[in-house]
């Protein structure tokens, strides 16, 4: 089974985010309606410590499913879509609430650091051990098919286009025809950094039409932004649920589970769960609720995870038809309740909230991005069939590993470029970035691809 | 499986974008192209012999399974002077069963390519329906095919050893070979051909030693498509005489059986 999941997203706006907040909040002196609205009904969420804990929640399940303890685990891949959506359009929104717009070039930057230098090392370290595993015959799951696969679903993933291509490879994510496949997990990866390419200029193209509209100064108001952001996301989430069950081959469900189109649903009710009017809703809701909801949210989130337990991967009845969208639908409003619970501290610590930000989860969530990036190959390469080694101790062992990759991953790779690495910014980070991607390319193109069986001409 | 054709429409959309970068990375890391297995390249190289004896064009419809073949196949009929168009689809294939209205959407435009040739139908692991539905299927493809002047030959599937996906129609794939047959015994222009003799009436991943079949009860490996590439070359030429199949020393190791399209096979 080659199913995976996905990675984290940040929860807490890239330091350059903040600064931009501030100062422009200090700038924004007019006191036109629009313009008041932006300054006071906006207050930043910043960093919602819960939904590192949810991340947390998504990664484990995804491992659980990956290493068949968990049948509805998968499900953890579309809390991690819905949380991308609600994170990232959060950002750009409270940019376009800013300045009226949003700077794509500074976008897609945050992204490439956020995500890039990970991702490289993982596919880069994959790729070159696998390789010299094959070479030595060292043993384990290596072999020639398995160099083949990587080399050629390599440049894919560099082009953030995986997905597609194992579709148009026939590698069904619920076979076992992805088995030997190590980046096969990165399907959902490239679902999200499709929707950070195609999202941003969506909002623009928002922003732009309420301006021609109702007038330029308008489109800086959260509520209006909010409830035309409500509306494009409502339009193509539904056409986006109408092309799954309409693309839906029961026997083989691949094309609607990794397919971008019918995926976008997860990321858009995300994105709609991040706007101002969704946000005043769940303040209402929370208040309405009063100390009901603490409980009402705990039974929200049981309601989630009951899914993944109750979930049989595609036997699922109405997964493809309806199950996801109500998934997707639920994690929302779960995640919009957690940032609104977040934002207004004085409502106290529900229990659910202690979970979430317990130390253990949040650092999971915290790790989850390499974690998922790394946990797929070493649970291939180190197949069940390692002497000594099955069930929970074998589970125990990759997951281990896994761990261990995922936290260096994090301190050594993430961290540092995002936070403290000058060359990583500006001209020189784009420098890098073609440099550090024409070295993967070289890789993919001159790693000595391992023959093919040899044909015994004198059997056949 | 599933049918991938809206997958590749969007993939090759989205390649063109990236046309500078895909072009770079895609051109080392496929080898189809090499392998002349999609009817270009080696596969052109048709010469007057093989066009006179009536095999060439020949044109392979299938699934995923045949895709395997086809490359081999493609090899082996360019050295032998016939030009091979590799018309199997991964996922699909099927005149019959799931999504086979898609296939016959534009197949018999596809056909034209096999004019004055032959057409080998593999049968599909998705021919699915009653007795009755496939001798239709393969009687309204042996009428498509006549009408560019091509012969058609319904070739058996290897046996599979099925997993829940195929377990249903287990039932089903059973007919299809006898419907085929009755096909054929019905019209002289279609010609059924039994594969027994290559795979066995059941599945078994090795044969002699050999790693005939993947490991997912389905596909086939390079050595299988190897063994049926040269037995369906000596069919061919007892159906068309003059036809004078390649030596394998000629085609069998020539660089497809690192093709990605066999998996399951180490």
């Amino acid at each position: 089974m080659s199913h995976a999941p996905h990675a984290p997203r940040h929860s807490r706006p890239e330091p350059a985010t903040r600064r931009f907040l501030e100062i422009s909040t200090k700038q924004n002196s007019r006191t036109d309606g629009s313009e008041a609205r932006a300054l006071t009904a906006t207050k930043p969420w910043a960093y919602v410590s819960s939904l590192d804990g949810l991340r947390g929640l998504a990664i484990a399940g995804v491992l659980l499913f990956h290493t068949g303890h968990l049948d509805g685990g998968f499900l953890g891949v579309d809390l991690f879509f819905v949380l991308s959506g609600f994170l990232i359009t959060g950002l750009l929104l409270r940019e376009t609430s800013g300045t009226g717009s949003v700077s794509l070039r500074r976008f897609w930057a945050r992204r490439l650091r956020r995500l890039f230098p990970a991702l490289a090392t993982m596919l880069a370290a994959v790729t070159l051990t696998v390789w010299w595993l094959e070479r030595a015959a060292a043993g384990m799951a290596a072999n020639g098919e398995m160099v083949r696969t990587t080399l050629s679903d390599g440049p894919w993933v560099q082009l953030h286009l995986i997905n597609w291509h194992l579709l148009a490879q026939d590698a069904g994510y619920w076979d076992a025809f992805g088995q030997s496949r190590l980046f096969a997990h990165l399907w959902s990866i490239a679902v999200e950094e499709q929707f950070y390419i195609v999202w941003p200029a969506i909002l623009l193209l928002t922003a732009a039409v309420i301006g021609s509209v109702i007038g330029v100064h308008r489109r800086r108001d959260p509520v209006v932004l909010g409830w035309a952001v409500i509306l494009a996301c409502g339009l193509l989430a539904v056409l986006s649920l109408t092309l799954m069950i309409l693309l839906l081959e029961p026997a083989d469900p691949t094309r609607v589970y990794t397919g971008t189109d019918t995926r976008a649903f997860s990321l858009l009710l995300g994105a709609a769960a991040a706007t101002e009017p969704a946000r005043l809703l769940f303040r209402h809701l929370l208040q309405l609720l009063g100390r009901a909801a603490g409980t009402v949210t705990a039974l929200l989130t049981a309601g989630i995870l009951t899914s993944w337990f109750l979930a049989d991967g595609t036997d699922a009845a109405g997964l493809f038809t309806g199950g996801l969208f109500a998934h997707a639908t639920a994690s929302a409003v779960l995640i919009g309740l957690c940032a609104e619970h977040h934002a207004r501290p004085e409502r106290g610590r529900e229990p659910l909230q202690a979970v979430l930000e317990s130390a253990p989860l949040r650092w999971l969530g915290q790790i989850s991005y390499s974690l998922y990036l790394w946990h797929w190959p070493v649970i291939v390469l180190m197949a069940p069939e390692l002497p000594g080694l099955s069930g929970w101790a074998h589970t125990s062992v990759v997951l281990g590993i896994s761990i261990a990759l995922a936290a260096a991953s994090k301190y050594l790779i993430e961290d540092p470029v995002r936070f403290r690495a000058g060359w990583a910014r500006g001209t020189t980070g784009a420098v890098v970035f073609a440099m550090a991607s024409a070295a993967l390319l070289a890789l993919w193109l001159l790693l000595p691809q391992p023959a093919g069986p040899q044909i015994d001409v004198t059997r056949i | 499986m599933t049918t991938q054709h809206t997958a590749q429409k969007a993939m090759l959309i989205a390649t063109g974008l990236t046309a500078a970068c895909a072009l770079a990375a895609c051109g080392g890391a496929t080898s189809d192209d090499e392998n002349g297995s999609n009817g270009n390249g080696d596969g052109r190289a048709e010469s007057g012999s093989a066009a006179e004896t009536g095999v060439s064009p020949l044109l392979l419809l299938g699934d995923s399974v045949a895709a395997g073949q086809a490359l081999p196949l493609g090899q082996a009929l360019a050295e032998s002077g016939g030009y091979f168009i590799d018309e199997t689809s991964t996922g699909g294939g099927n005149v019959l069963g799931p999504n086979a209205e898609a296939q016959w959407e534009d197949l018999p435009e596809r056909l034209e390519a096999a004019a004055d040739g032959v057409v080998v139908y593999q049968l599909t692991s998705y021919d699915w329906g009653t007795p009755d539905e496939q001798h239709d299927a393969y009687e309204a493809l042996a009428e498509v095919t006549s009408e560019v002047n091509a012969d058609l030959i319904l070739v058996s599937m290897p046996p599979i050893e099925p997993d829940e996906f195929y377990a249903d129609h287990m039932d089903e794939l059973a007919t299809a070979a006898e419907a085929a047959q009755n096909v054929a015994g019905e019209d002289e222009a279609v010609e059924f051909l039994d594969a027994t003799a290559v795979w066995g009436a059941t599945y078994s991943r090795e044969h002699d030693g050999d790693i005939d079949r993947s490991d997912d009860g389905i596909h086939t490996c390079p050595q299988g498509a190897a063994r049926f590439t040269s037995w369906l070359l000596d069919e061919l030429s007892e159906l068309y005489p003059g036809f004078q199949p390649a030596d394998p020393d000629q085609w069998a190791n020539t660089g497809w059986s690192s093709d990605e399209t066999f998996t399951g096979c180490d």
